[in-house]
């Protein structure tokens, strides 16, 4: 898998886990796949799949269930949707705005593209 | 389990070289002396007489077939076998061994062929055409026990030879290995010159004491080549 | 599982000369690799990869210098050395020996040697397993390495280009392979490979050595994070690397592409947005070949003064 250059793979790792966690795609108190699992689909040694586990662990996503494995914290999804709700400025609304600027868009002319999206 | 046997088993999964081709080559002997004896008789026909058949008697192909084959067979082994050993974490010391015990009981196996064999010619007369394969002076003239040992420490000495070849060239290259060829080719034909100049001695000799004191020396080679071999050995890289 | 550097694991080099008649291949080399990780190991061909290796597992002898594995010394070491596997590039094998033979022959040398693992493996690479091993293909061969390195579990696997010959379907499976065998059993593995941004992932610390030296050895996320490109208009980015640790440096007409050493400051991103410079990362392939470029430029450099 091609991880993008800039961040480091357990990270961009931990982001598409918690994506897939909050798409639902694994429910609350569901297991999420093993170290080795992770390290054998993706290509990346385990303890890079290791520590992108453990930072989910330190976000509250997931937790560990001695002998069995990892597995999703109970409100994981919603803690995620809050998390990234706060975020939306400063990954979306603020790059969306320079971008605009850079194009001689005012914001008023952003908001207008905005309710004139067909989606 | 012993190290050193991990060699001894990689020499010896090698089945076909190991009893296979003692075997062949012995085969090939007789067949050679076979076939010689129908061509010559054409002349004077079948089965040989006497004299003839006791020409026969001088026969040195029993010594100079199984060196052929079995020097390149040493060199192989050792060779080959050497860099598998190295890569799956043999030391030096415990490959030499493994494969010394694996020529000893290829030159055991191809003794005990030569004694076969042997016993095959006396009761087939010369194999029907009263040739002598296995049954001549070199060998003892048909004591099993001379024919035994001449054959296994032949055998020995060609194995050894080859590894030291082998081994030479693992430590010091191609043009090193020429060179030790090339000397000692020398040393041989200077032996045998030596021989040839001083035969009325030699002849005395052996009719004192036969083919063990040929065995003899030829043992005392063997502990000699296999001593440089071991050497060798230790300098040999990948 | 943190990584412990103690006396009695891990490989402990300390300047490592090794000299082919007057070729030094390597000149004092330090290296300490504790046990229980993936390294790889790249450079341009001659830096002496293949070199180095060979001299830990006392395949060749050092010219100089120490090496300690687990603590001792390898050389005739046989407590240590079978705890070694390295399968080279150009492996020989005998005439005669057919892979299953050879198969047949490995737990005698492995005791650990996983005999069902070694046949998954060699079915799934389609390894014919009855076929003289000298009558392989490059690739074959190559999958046949990798069978035998991965199912003897050997405490310190060495990989020397061990995805040559393999088509990327091969590759794929013997990455897969790899990071399963190495999360269920862990063990030291040193793999030398060019395809560095394939292999990035794989590795956990990169070693980088040119004309016998190591000029990187480093995690691989600390590694890429230790340089960037600066991208634009020729005259505003030469401005900008002003004072920088320039490796490297590519022209596309006039734009001039020039890669950094060093890390990207909030200072760094405005002048750099405020020149029309974008500032993007470097891949660690091209990190690693800019390095080796790098280096050569230095050394001719030194040599015209």
């Amino acid at each position: 898998m091609a991880f993008a250059n800039d961040r480091p793979i357990f990270l961009e790792l931990a982001d598409t886990i918690a994506a897939d966690v909050l798409a639902g795609l694994y429910p609350e108190e569901s297991q999420v796949p093993s170290t080795t699992e992770l390290a054998a689909h993706y290509r990346i040694n385990p303890a890079t799949a290791g520590k992108a586990l453990n930072t989910l662990v330190d976000a509250g996503i997931v937790y560990k269930k001695r002998g069995l494995g990892m597995f999703v914290a109970t409100g994981a999804p919603e803690a995620l949707r809050r998390e990234r709700r706060a975020e939306l400025h400063t990954h979306y609304i603020a790059p969306l705005l320079t971008e605009a600027k850079r194009l001689g868009l005012t914001p008023a002319d952003v908001v207008d593209l905005i309710t004139k999206d067909p989606s | 389990m012993n190290t050193s046997t991990r060699s001894l088993r990689l020499y010896l999964s090698n089945k076909a070289y190991v009893v296979g081709v003692p075997i062949i080559t012995l085969a090939a002997m007789v067949l050679v002396s076979v076939l010689i004896a129908l061509v010559m008789g054409i002349v004077v026909g079948l089965p040989l007489p006497h004299d003839v058949e006791e020409g026969f008697r001088n026969n040195l192909g029993s010594l100079t077939a199984l060196p052929g084959f079995l020097v390149s067979m040493g060199a192989l082994a050792v060779n080959r076998n050497f860099a598998m050993a190295l890569a799956f974490g043999s030391t030096r010391r415990n490959f030499w061994v493994g494969t010394a015990l694996g020529f000893g009981l290829t030159s055991l196996v191809t003794a005990v062929a030569a004694v076969v064999l042997l016993a095959l010619e006396s009761l087939t007369h010369g194999w029907f055409v009263h040739t002598h394969a296995f049954d001549v002076t070199a060998m003892g003239n048909g004591n099993y026990l001379k024919a035994f040992a001449m054959t296994f420490v032949l055998s020995a000495l060609s194995l050894f030879l080859g590894a030291l070849f082998g081994t030479v060239y693992r430590a010091f290259g191609a043009s090193l290995t020429t060179v030790t060829a090339f000397a000692m080719g020398i040393v041989v034909v200077g032996l045998i010159a030596v021989g040839v100049w001083q035969r009325v001695r030699v002849i005395a000799f052996l009719a004192d004491w036969g083919l063990w004191a040929v065995v003899a020396i030829v043992a005392a080679l063997v502990a000699a080549v296999a001593a440089a071999s071991y050497s060798a050995n230790r300098l040999a890289t990948f | 599982m943190t990584p412990t550097v103690t006396e009695t694991s891990g490989i402990q080099i300390r300047q490592l000369h090794k000299s082919y008649g007057s070729l030094d291949v390597l000149s004092g080399l330090d290296l300490t690799l504790p046990a229980g990780h993936i390294y790889g190991l790249v450079g341009p061909n001659g830096a002496g990869k293949t070199t180095l290796m060979s001299t830990i597992c006392n395949h060749t002898f050092p010219s100089g210098g120490t090496i300690l594995v687990d603590g001792e010394n390898p050389a005739e070491n046989a407590g240590v050395l079978e705890r070694m596997c390295f399968i080279h590039e150009d492996q020989p094998y005998n005439d005669v020996f057919s892979v299953a033979s050879i198969l047949h022959v490995m737990p005698n040398f492995y005791p650990d040697w996983d005999a069902a693992l070694a046949q998954r493996l060699v079915a799934r690479f389609q390894v014919p397993v009855e076929r003289r091993a000298r009558k392989l293909s490059r690739g074959q061969k190559s999958a046949f390495a990798i069978v035998i390195s991965l199912a003897s579990r050997a405490a310190y696997t060495f990989l020397d280009e061990p995805y040559l010959g393999l088509d990327p379907t091969a590759r794929e499976i013997f990455y897969e392979e790899l990071m399963t065998d190495f999360g269920a059993h862990p063990r030291t593995i040193i793999m030398s490979t060019h395809l560095i941004d394939e292999a990035a992932a794989l590795m956990e610390e990169v070693i980088v050595l040119h004309e016998g030296e190591i000029v990187l050895q480093a995690d691989v996320d600390d590694a890429r994070s230790s340089a960037y490109v600066a991208r634009g208009l020729a005259d505003e980015v030469r401005a900008f690397a002003q004072g920088r640790d320039v490796i490297a440096q590519r022209t596309l007409g006039r734009i001039l592409s020039a890669t950094i050493r060093g890390q990207v400051t909030p200072g760094d991103e405005d002048k750099a947005s405020a020149n029309r410079i974008s500032l993007e990362p470097v891949s660690l392939q091209d990190l690693i070949a800019a390095l080796g470029i790098h280096t050569l430029t230095n050394a001719l450099t030194t040599e015209n003064r």
